[in-house]
């Protein structure tokens, strides 16, 4: 009995320290916030919320952003995933150019898009008008803005869709796929009758984790929409505006709890869907619908798929492509029409002129995500281990939850917790509080990463004399070191993509003082250069300065996304998730 | 050095793995635990190292309740079914692990490392990784890493069983030799009935959670406790047949003795396949099938509509649809309790 106890004691320590951290640091401002936001013990601030007069604009574009994006990134991401699939070369090449979006902040995807939907010079009415169809004030006309920021966000979520479901299609064993070869089934066959089917979860898991991220994405429609209006606001926007800029506390936090309420509606399917359930239902369905194979003859269905997938391709490249342009060129070939779209007279100045600029934010940003990432890695790395060898689900479950739980639903809280801590503007409280991001998604993937680890290999250092601790820390880390570097390396991403805390808790950047005072990050920095406030001052290339923001913010994690692209893309497929 | 079970039992859920398991091994022997997959034999060795924590029972190693131990203090050596070696370090390392754990000297876990790959034969691959390895140098970097803590225990779960058949037949030559050398008490688990026999000091045969039949391989082979045992042992696979004693004479097949039981009725006769002498005697059946296996043959009859494996070294001219009288040697015939399934002679 003693050993029991001994043992259910020790293991207690593998997680102890990542739920104190969580319950303190997310659920404790959560609660406060649900606290707060009915401060007369009464559903008044809910009422007067209700009420509020652009509440049911601000609602029906929350919904048509994230249903719009769910839908559209899981569909084009299918397409392009089945395309992947298909080819038998390039394969690497394809998932690489695929990806590349998802390592870019959204500030900095947002910021280029404001460029291309330039009304007059932007590439998009170009585009559209090429097609002989009529230009569109995408970011100004109230009737298109939603619409226009929900493509920026599909742009976005594409990559992780066709990640999660070329993970989905390359787990079907490859017995089936020479089997349909076989009995003569077509490609469109064995895509629409098999494949699609086996892939199920995977397809529902990358709808349901994009309509989380979109529900709770604060950054994008806080870029897109320089002028602060309603009409284009989604609900974490709404939050942010009463909190922090209309000092309607207790409305903007009610508005917070109605998001989280609105969350745990996929949350909880996600749940359902990691653990399991309904999956046994599935194969009585599966008979019965048999008859749904769409048959077409293999040249014509990989012509088709080919050529989504191009434009899929283009799609999510052009913007990238375009950074690098308006970041590297004269701001003379900004403002002409039709636009110049191949490179010409390139000049770095602007972008060297802005890097200089952007410094104290790069190093505010480098040394929080690393600081971040660490202590991410020492307190996730335990508890994913016990949640794996002990089934502890309800940690897992917990940690999928408080990941879907959008931050603008306790960033008060937080704010509050900070500043009573006397920490505003300051490094720690960013290194203290971006965890809250990476340590859920840290114990998710790397609870999958152990528990696909063999059991026997820590059974064995316990028979060699080492102790639990010992076992765990000197045998089991060093040989899941692949998936601790892969989640490491996802936690940095993260970290450099926040926004919204930096944005609650900086006020200026860093001075190159110490201790070091001033934490904007360098998302803070991107914002900056949102073109509509930077105004139209002829003499300066706007443009360039745009570009070389976004480029800046996000070229450090595209880089090192390319170069560990292997142990990125491993992480990802073994469940993860973009901050 | 000797491994005691005293009442041990383990649930999963409802499951019941262990049932009252008792067990005496002796000190420097063999001791193997044969059973079929999920009979609890796998469980029963991960109890006695401490990977398991019983419900309810006792361990003794050595004279020493280990109940409460760890793994770590129990001083045990395991060789696990996939050997479990670690694939981020090399074999001098693995071998190593335990003396680091314990903490040896540099200089002292070198020689003792040194010595015991040397015996093993692996002196040549220490500074190689498991991935660089055959499978039969993998099984003798698992055998080595357990031995040289000179454990108290060694304990083997189903090591051969990721090997090759003809490298099989020599690891198994192998490991004995290996213990006789050691002289270290052994508890090695299986599947394989003919590997447990042919290896062992004595047998524990296990079904459903509960120890069947302990003994030597000789006795659970020809004195089996009951169906079960009698089944399990021996390949091809005993016959049986559902018979009846009538005036001093078995029905529907005669066998040569008579019965001294006082069951008459519902009974259960097993006879092993080798036992059943082709070409003479009063009984007769029709050949349904010829299975070649290299040595001998397995003749299957028909006999009043149940099914008989036979063994013969020589076909003479046998084919399917032959008819063939056959006798019933004395030795390898056990009557059983039809209902209890117990031996009843």
């Amino acid at each position: 009995m003693t050993r029991a106890v001994g043992k259910e004691y020790s293991s207690r320590l593998f997680y102890i320290p990542a739920v104190v951290y969580l319950a303190l640091f997310a659920f404790l401002p959560f609660v406060f916030s649900i606290f707060l936001s009915t401060p007369n013990a009464d559903f008044s601030s809910y009422l007067l919320l209700f009420e509020f007069p652009e509440l049911h604009t601000v609602l029906l574009n929350t919904l048509i952003f994230s249903l719009g994006t769910a839908g559209f990134s899981t569909l084009l991401g299918l397409a392009l995933a089945i395309f992947a699939d298909m080819i038998s070369h390039g394969k690497r090449l394809v998932t690489l150019l695929a990806y590349l979006p998802y390592t870019i902040p959204f500030t900095a995807g947002a910021l280029v898009w404001t460029l291309i939907y330039d009304p007059i010079f932007g590439p998009a009415n170009f585009f559209l008008r090429t097609l002989h169809l009529p230009g569109v004030n995408w970011l100004g006309s109230p009737s298109v803005q939603v619409y226009s920021e929900t493509i920026v966000s599909i742009w976005t979520g594409i990559p992780f869709a066709f990640l999660i479901i070329l993970a989905g299609l390359n787990s079907i064993p490859k017995e089936l796929k020479e089997a349909a070869k076989v009995d003569q089934l077509t490609k469109s066959e064995y895509y629409t009758s098999i494949a699609l089917k086996l892939a199920k979860g995977a397809i529902l898991v990358s709808f349901l984790m994009s309509l989380i991220i979109s529900f709770g994405n604060f950054d994008l429609p806080y870029i897109l929409n320089g002028g602060y209006s309603y009409s284009m606001a989604t609900l974490p926007f709404l939050v942010w505006f009463q909190i922090f800029y209309q000092n309607q506390v207790s409305q903007g936090l009610a508005g917070g709890v109605i998001l989280a309420a609105m969350v745990s509606v996929p949350a909880f399917l996600l749940i359902r869907v990691l653990s399991g359930g309904g999956s046994r239902k599935e194969g009585g369905a599966r008979r019965r619908r048999a008859g749904t194979a769409i048959r077409i003859p293999d040249r014509m269905f990989m012509l088709l798929v080919g050529l989504v997938a191009a434009v899929v391709i283009f799609f999510l490249l052009f913007p990238i492509y375009w950074m690098f342009l308006v970041a590297t060129r004269s701001q003379f070939m900004n403002f002409v029409y039709p636009p110049v779209l191949y490179p010409s007279s390139l000049t770095f100045t602007t972008f060297i002129q802005t890097f200089n600029q952007a410094k104290p934010y790069l190093v505010t940003t480098s040394v929080v995500s690393a600081v971040a990432m660490g202590i991410t890695i020492l307190i996730s790395a335990p508890a994913a281990y016990f949640a794996a060898r002990h089934r502890a689900r309800w940690l897992v479950y917990l940690c999928v939850y408080l990941f879907s739980l959008p931050s603008t639903s306790f960033v008060f809280g937080v704010y509050f917790m900070i500043a009573k801590l006397g920490l505003l503007n300051t490094w720690l409280a960013l290194i203290l509080t971006y965890p809250v991001f990476t340590v859920p998604f840290a114990v998710w993937t790397l609870s999958n990463f152990y528990s696909q680890l063999p059991r026997q290999y820590e059974e064995a250092a316990l028979i060699d004399g080492h102790s639990v601790f010992n076992a765990f820390f000197r045998i089991v880390m060093p040989i899941a070191r692949p998936g601790l570097i892969a989640t490491s390396l996802l936690s940095f991403v993260f970290s450099w993509h926040l926004l919204l805390f930096p944005l609650v808790l900086s006020q200026t950047p860093y001075q190159f003082n110490f201790p070091p005072t001033g934490s904007f990050a360098i998302t803070n920095f991107a914002t900056l250069f949102d073109p509509t406030s930077l105004g139209s001052s002829v003499s300066s290339n706007i443009w360039g300065q745009v570009g070389s923001a976004g480029l800046i913010a996000a070229l450090p994690v595209m880089i090192l996304a390319i170069l560990a692209q292997n142990y990125l893309l491993k992480g990802i497929y073994t469940g993860g998730v973009k901050g | 050095m000797s491994v005691k079970v005293e009442g041990v039992a383990k649930n999963f859920g409802s499951f019941s793995a262990l049932d009252g398991v008792d067990l005496d091994i002796d000190r420097g022997e063999i001791f193997s635990i044969v059973g079929p997959s999920g009979s609890g034999k796998t469980t029963l060795l991960r109890v006695i190292a401490g990977l398991e924590v019983q419900d309810r029972g006792h361990v003794y190693i050595s004279g020493r309740q280990v109940d409460d131990l760890d793994p770590a203090k129990r001083n045990v050596g395991m060789v696990f079914q996939n050997y479990a070696l670690y694939p981020n370090k090399s074999v001098y390392e693995n071998i190593a692990s335990p003396l680091f754990a314990k903490g040896v000297q540099r200089s002292e876990a070198a020689r003792m490392v040194t010595e015991i790959a040397s015996k093993l034969d692996i002196g040549e691959i220490l500074d190689r990784l498991p991935s660089e390895i055959s499978g039969g140098q993998q099984q003798r970097v698992a055998l080595a890493r357990a031995l040289v803590k000179k454990p108290s225990v060694f304990l083997l779960d189903e090591p051969l069983s990721n090997l090759d058949a003809q490298i099989r037949f020599f690891a198994r030559r192998f490991i004995k030799e290996l213990q006789r050398e050691f002289g270290i008490t052994t508890v090695y688990v299986t599947h394989d009935q003919s590997e447990a026999l042919s290896i062992a000091d004595r047998v524990a045969v296990i079904h459903k959670g509960r120890i069947q039949q302990v003994g030597t391989p000789a006795e659970v082979y020809e004195t089996p406790v009951n169906d079960f045992v009698a089944n399990f042992l021996g390949s091809p696979p005993i016959n049986f047949f559902d018979a009846k004693y009538e005036g001093d004479r078995f029905f529907p097949v005669n066998l040569p003795f008579k019965l001294e039981s006082s069951i008459r009725e519902e009974l259960k006769v097993g006879v092993r396949p080798e036992s059943i002498i082709i070409g003479a005697g009063e009984n007769t059946g029709k050949v349904t099938g010829v299975d070649y296996l290299g040595r001998e043959y397995i003749l299957y009859l028909s006999v009043d509509g149940s099914e008989f494996r036979a063994l013969v070294h020589k076909l003479d001219g046998l084919k399917i649809g032959s008819t063939v009288k056959f006798d019933i040697q004395r030795k390898g015939v056990m009557v059983f309790d039809k209902s209890s399934g117990q031996r009843v002679q």
